[in-house]
């Protein structure tokens, strides 16, 4: 925002110098120029980085690459395999053939055998 | 829960929503995550509305797994009531799997419909009566699919699994082989199949084979299996199952020495150059992976 | 992994490849906006895009690639560099003149 703040202003300032009928020294110009350019080119490198992650054991894990993903297979796919969840997962979940009553059932043993450690 | 905490476990079931992961967890991991998604949906009035559905759906499945069912039947009411009844395979697969948690499961079924252009309904109209049937029954069902849609990946990795269960490992295989067909770098089945051909190998092996063709047999399981295997840790580095998977395979020492006792056999010579190789590597890198010493490993797998 | 068969993860190089155009947009037009301030005229509009892209893209070598381009471009010369600067003219163009003519 303040790089495009800059930048607008740089705009501002070269149509109120160019009303002048005299010709001027425009490294302030420049300077703030390239001081906006700085900003913005900033700013979106901030917003391609990749945010931290939590992985399903709720541990927060840091990509080793922030900004972008290595595309060679072997490092791309073992920070997935470490982060729990991937592509290839679907081959192992396949939502669609869920034992809804089995899970259920399984669930009921755990909460009874809780209730009655408790 | 504090904005930033907020975000990660946001993001965090927002995954496990669109991948569908909590089908594996256990029942305490499906607890946890369900009051943590609870908690999330009551502190919930920021979060966009492409994702809040998303999250709907899974609170869906984890209130029917902890039997929740009231209040599962108000989120698919709250999903319907956004979305509609009709022409979303979604939210179908959502209201059969519903009624089939409640035991009407002929309703269940009665709305999955025959449209074989609905494939996820297809799949799940296949599981329809599961337990009742019998292992084999439930194969040729998923057989039988699979002749009409070939192309299903996911279709072949659950027979693989049935295949799996009823000890037809050869089969199984098969059917995973499929699955590389079209995804030839899914390093969880290039595992898979590493851990079967050895559990074939296991299934034949007896301490009496000592002749050389049915040695020779059981050599190509485990030659099978270390190539998979091997080629899961060439696709996906490090990956812990693989390396102690290829260290077993090196460190099989019933069947090496009956190697050993037949000499001078050119195939065995070449897979025991092989392993030789293979086994201080394996060793270092699992000890490596594992963070633990030469005396722990030892005591792990033997 | 042998060296004769490195395989690369598709939807890793399409995610950089979207990461690094939305860089070289967010920067072409920036460019375009300074070009026009600076009431820079034919050659040196065309100079002033090119340095400036180059300036960006070693920026981006630098901070996100981490010097190491070829663990996310396959092709990291023609990918960052040239395709950068040849896709992009268009949009630095248009703001270029538009500024022109707002500041002049």
């Amino acid at each position: 925002m303040l790089g495009i703040a800059l930048l607008l202003h740089c705009a501002y300032s070269a149509y109120e110098y160019n009303k002048l009928p005299i010709s001027y020294n425009r490294s302030d110009l420049l300077l703030e120029l390239v001081i906006s350019l700085c900003l913005i080119f900033y700013s979106s490198v901030t917003n391609i980085q990749m945010p931290s992650r939590l992985n399903l054991d709720n541990e927060i894990v840091h990509s080793p690459s922030p900004y972008l993903n290595f595309i060679h297979i072997n490092k791309s796919l073992k920070e997935s395999n470490e982060f729990g969840i991937d592509d290839y997962s679907k081959f192992s979940n396949r939502l669609d053939f869920i034992d809804i009553v089995k899970m259920r059932r399984e669930y009921n043993v755990y909460a009874s055998s809780i209730e009655k450690s408790t | 829960m504090s904005g930033f905490k907020f975000d990660l476990v946001k993001a965090k079931l927002l995954a496990i929503a669109r991948t569908g992961v909590f089908v594996n967890f256990s029942p305490s991991k499906v607890d946890d995550t369900y009051n943590e998604l609870k908690q999330l949906l009551i502190n919930g009035d920021s979060i966009d509305i492409k994702d809040v559905y998303d999250l709907y759906e899974l609170h869906v499945y984890l209130s029917l797994i902890t039997n929740h069912d009231v209040e599962a039947k108000s989120y698919i009411d709250r999903i319907i009531d956004q979305f509609g009844d009709e022409n979303s395979q979604r939210i179908t697969l959502l209201k059969s799997i519903y009624y089939e948690s409640q035991g009407s499961k002929k309703e269940g079924a009665s709305i999955l419909g025959a449209n074989k252009n609905e494939l996820r309904l297809s799949r799940r109209l296949l599981t329809y009566n599961r337990e009742n049937l019998k292992g084999e029954e439930y194969v040729s069902n998923l057989v039988f699919y699979l002749n009409l849609q070939p192309a299903d990946l996911i279709a072949w990795a659950e027979l693989a699994d049935e295949y799996a269960k009823l000890g037809h490992y050869d089969k199984s295989i098969f059917c995973l082989k499929e699955v590389l067909l079209e995804e030839p770098v899914a390093y969880p089945i290039l595992y898979k199949v590493g851990l079967l051909n050895y559990y074939l190998f296991l299934q034949n092996f007896k301490e009496a084979i000592v002749k050389k063709d049915a040695l020779v047999e059981l050599m190509k399981y485990l030659v099978d299996s270390r190539n998979s295997w091997l080629r899961t840790i060439e696709v996906c580095k490090d990956h812990k199952a693989s390396w102690l998977g290829v260290y077993l395979i090196c460190n099989q020492s019933s069947f090496n020495d009956k190697l050993d006792k037949l000499a001078n056999v050119k195939e065995f010579e070449k897979y025991k150059a092989d392993i030789k190789r293979l086994s201080g590597p394996s060793a270092q890198k699992v000890m490596e992976l594992n963070n633990i010493t030469e005396k722990e490993l030892k005591t792990l797998v033997l | 992994m042998s060296d004769k068969e490195i395989i690369f993860y598709g939807p890793s190089v399409e995610k950089n490849r979207t990461k690094l155009q939305y860089v070289h947009h967010v920067m072409c037009l920036s460019l375009g906006v300074a070009a026009g301030v600076l009431s820079l005229e034919s050659f040196m509009g065309f100079v002033f895009y090119a340095a400036g892209m180059t300036a960006t893209n070693l920026g981006f070598v630098a901070v996100c690639c981490h010097g190491k381009p070829r663990q996310f471009f396959r092709f990291p010369l023609q990918e960052v560099f040239w395709d950068g600067i040849q896709s992009n003219i268009a949009g630095y163009i248009m703001m270029w003149c538009l500024v022109y003519a707002l500041v002049k």
